[in-house]
């Protein structure tokens, strides 16, 4: 479906002096110099599949959306997209597009819900009855019958984020692009924005790439997450992978009968210990399965619980650049 | 045949059917943003009687200028009330106001959905404008005029023939307008506040059209100036058209220089929004 190669995208910008003599000099001087913002990232994505595509601000996230969808052209790289090449044929390339830029409407802004849709019929030149039905079947999914007749600018966030979604997927399209979808919806809100993108994935295997910054989206969403930084590709992988590869491993929590001594075990550090409880870091690649018994030798136990790493901890650290220098070394 | 593409991947090979299909497109869209404006009812009353007031206040002037005088710069005073009328009546259609849609599109990062549309982004917003100047020609301009020319009796033009040429000049007029702010609004991409240069620009538009002071009455020197330039295609190219003012070989040559200005500017403000389409990663979103 998609397929991208060495992509790269870069920029100029110049500097700017400032005040009054910085003006001046502005006008006469000119020095530039080159940002990269998508620097040589390559992957591929399969018909159907629901990827997260992640990555900090300013990482390269919307570029490469941008260069998707065909409004961006880059500097180097390949890139087809049902075999086309965006930029190249962009009006064709973008009938089979749907995007919800979350922090934008492609609604408009003074017109009820329904004309809009109605434009966006003709636009995509949808056949009348395949309007019906979406409409439907949206309605049905995503309940817009409350406010199609209500103006885009009178609607709450999370209708306006349903009517857009509904907007995006009117003419069927194969490829979905969603930058930020629950941004600033409330729990309820996300739940049905979620589960609206997980039905049209599986029952009309729309492929689907999804950004974001809400780990909750990708957790219930994506099996796959492939994440950017500083316009280099960080990781492509199953979420899972991404767990235990740049997790700091799991972390087992033993409640023993009475407060162990000083506890020395392979592949355990003990990284906390209140009373009877305590807390043993498994390491990364470590097995709980190894462990366990030797629990047991000495003392009694009476409860062990295992806590997985927290998807939201991963990404800070990887954000932060922490495993990123690990890897290398 | 081969296909030849520009930088922002717009198909420049000619189809006739998809020509035709697309056309509809666009009508459609232009239909939406009639039915938009259609939505201020309330504000459009207020709008005419607003025009109505105006016309009256330039209308007592040119009286008051007129007396003892047969003439001034080619105009009678009947010429000089129907030019106030008219020019009210066109104020809007020709949107010498100017409008901030597109800037404030832009500004907001909202031409990222636009553009991730099949549709030429310059003929999606020709098309909004479209509609918005047959909605003012509609519910604006023509109760304007005819309110105005009921109470201060103007002039009514010759002959058929004439008010032909009238609605021509309107159609000529209103897509120099577009043309114009379409640039003009673009310029906001490149700074942090687009107002300081949509009022200098519709201050020139609003002054060189002719709405404020009829171009007639310029200064000599002013009045070469006014007709080098283009902006007097929004009104006193027209309402001299209909005044019976501008004919035959001199009007073939103005509405020819319109044309040529209406290519220039389709071309500067294509190429203004290919050189905005590739800035649009410095400022992200």
């Amino acid at each position: 479906m998609i397929s991208v190669v060495a992509l790269k995208k870069e920029f100029r910008v110049y500097r700017h002096h400032r005040g009054a003599l910085g003006a001046v000099r502005n006008l006469v001087t000119r020095e530039a110099h080159v940002v990269h913002a998508v620097d040589g990232v390559s992957f591929r994505i399969a018909p159907g599949e629901l990827v997260g595509y992640l990555g900090p601000n300013g990482a390269g996230k919307s570029t490469t959306l941008k260069i998707l969808t065909g409004i961006l052209v880059p500097t180097d790289g390949e890139v087809r997209v049902a075999g086309r090449v965006p930029w190249l044929q962009r009006t064709e390339h973008v009938r089979g597009l749907g995007a919800v830029f979350g922090q934008r409407t492609g609604l408009w802004w003074d017109l009820p819900v329904i004309e809009s849709l109605d434009l966006l019929r003709h636009i995509y030149r949808v056949p009348a009855d395949r309007y019906r039905q979406n409409l439907r079947l949206f309605d049905a999914l995503l309940d817009l019958g409350p406010f199609l007749d209500t103006p885009v600018r009178s609607l709450s966030l999370g209708q306006r984020m349903r009517a857009d979604l509904a907007a995006a997927l009117l003419h069927d399209p194969m490829l979905l692009f969603l930058d930020e979808p629950t941004i600033g919806l409330d729990v309820v809100a996300k739940e049905r924005i979620r589960g609206f993108i997980r039905a049209i994935n599986r029952e009309r295997g729309t492929t689907v790439i999804l950004t974001t910054h809400d780990l909750g989206d990708v957790e219930k969403l994506c099996e796959r997450v492939i994440m950017i930084d500083h316009g280099r590709l960080v990781f492509d992988g199953a979420l899972e992978t991404l767990r235990q590869r740049f997790g700091e491993g799991r972390v087992l929590v033993v409640d023993f009968e009475t407060p162990p001594g000083p506890l020395s075990l392979p592949g355990a550090e003990t990284i906390r210990q209140e009373a009877n409880r305590v807390w043993l870091r498994v390491a990364a690649h470590g097995s709980v399965a190894g462990i366990v018994p030797l629990l047991f030798r000495d003392q009694r136990v009476l409860d062990l619980s295992v806590q997985e790493p927290e998807i939201e901890e991963v990404v800070r650290r990887i954000y932060e650049g922490h495993l990123l220098a690990d890897e290398a070394g | 045949m081969a296909q030849r593409y520009d930088a922002l991947g717009r198909d420049f090979t000619i189809h006739a059917s998809v020509c035709t299909i697309s056309s509809v497109i666009y009508l459609h869209i232009a239909a939406k943003s009639f039915q938009k404006n259609l939505a201020y009812r309330a504000a459009n009353v207020a709008g005419i009687l607003t025009n109505t007031f105006f016309g009256a206040i330039y209308i007592s002037i040119y009286t008051a200028l007129f007396r003892g005088r047969g003439d001034v710069g080619g105009l009678d005073v009947r010429d000089a009330v129907t030019y106030a009328i008219i020019a009210q009546s066109l104020l809007m259609v020709m949107s010498a106001f100017g409008n901030r849609e597109l800037s404030e599109a832009i500004v907001k990062g909202q031409i990222v959905t636009d553009l991730s549309r099949p549709l030429d982004f310059y003929l999606y917003w020709a098309a909004i404008d479209l509609g918005r100047a047959v909605y003012f020609l509609l519910f604006r301009g023509a109760p304007t005029f005819v309110i105005g020319m009921l109470i201060f009796r103007g002039r009514l033009p010759a002959d058929a023939g004439t008010w032909l040429l009238f609605f021509s000049s309107i159609v000529t007029g209103t897509l120099l307008s577009f043309t114009f702010r379409f640039i003009a609004n673009s310029l906001a991409f490149w700074t942090t506040d687009a107002r300081g240069i949509l009022y200098l620009t519709n201050t020139l538009l609003m002054f060189f059209a002719g709405f404020i002071v009829p171009i007639n009455f310029f200064p000599a020197w002013l009045r070469t100036l006014a007709e080098a330039l283009p902006f007097r295609g929004l009104a006193q190219v027209p309402i001299n058209v209909y005044l019976g003012k501008m004919t035959g070989p001199a009007l073939a040559r103005v509405l020819g220089e319109q044309v040529l200005w209406l290519i220039a500017w389709v071309l500067i403000g294509r190429w203004v929004l290919g050189r905005m389409v590739q800035r649009l990663t410095v400022n992200g979103g």
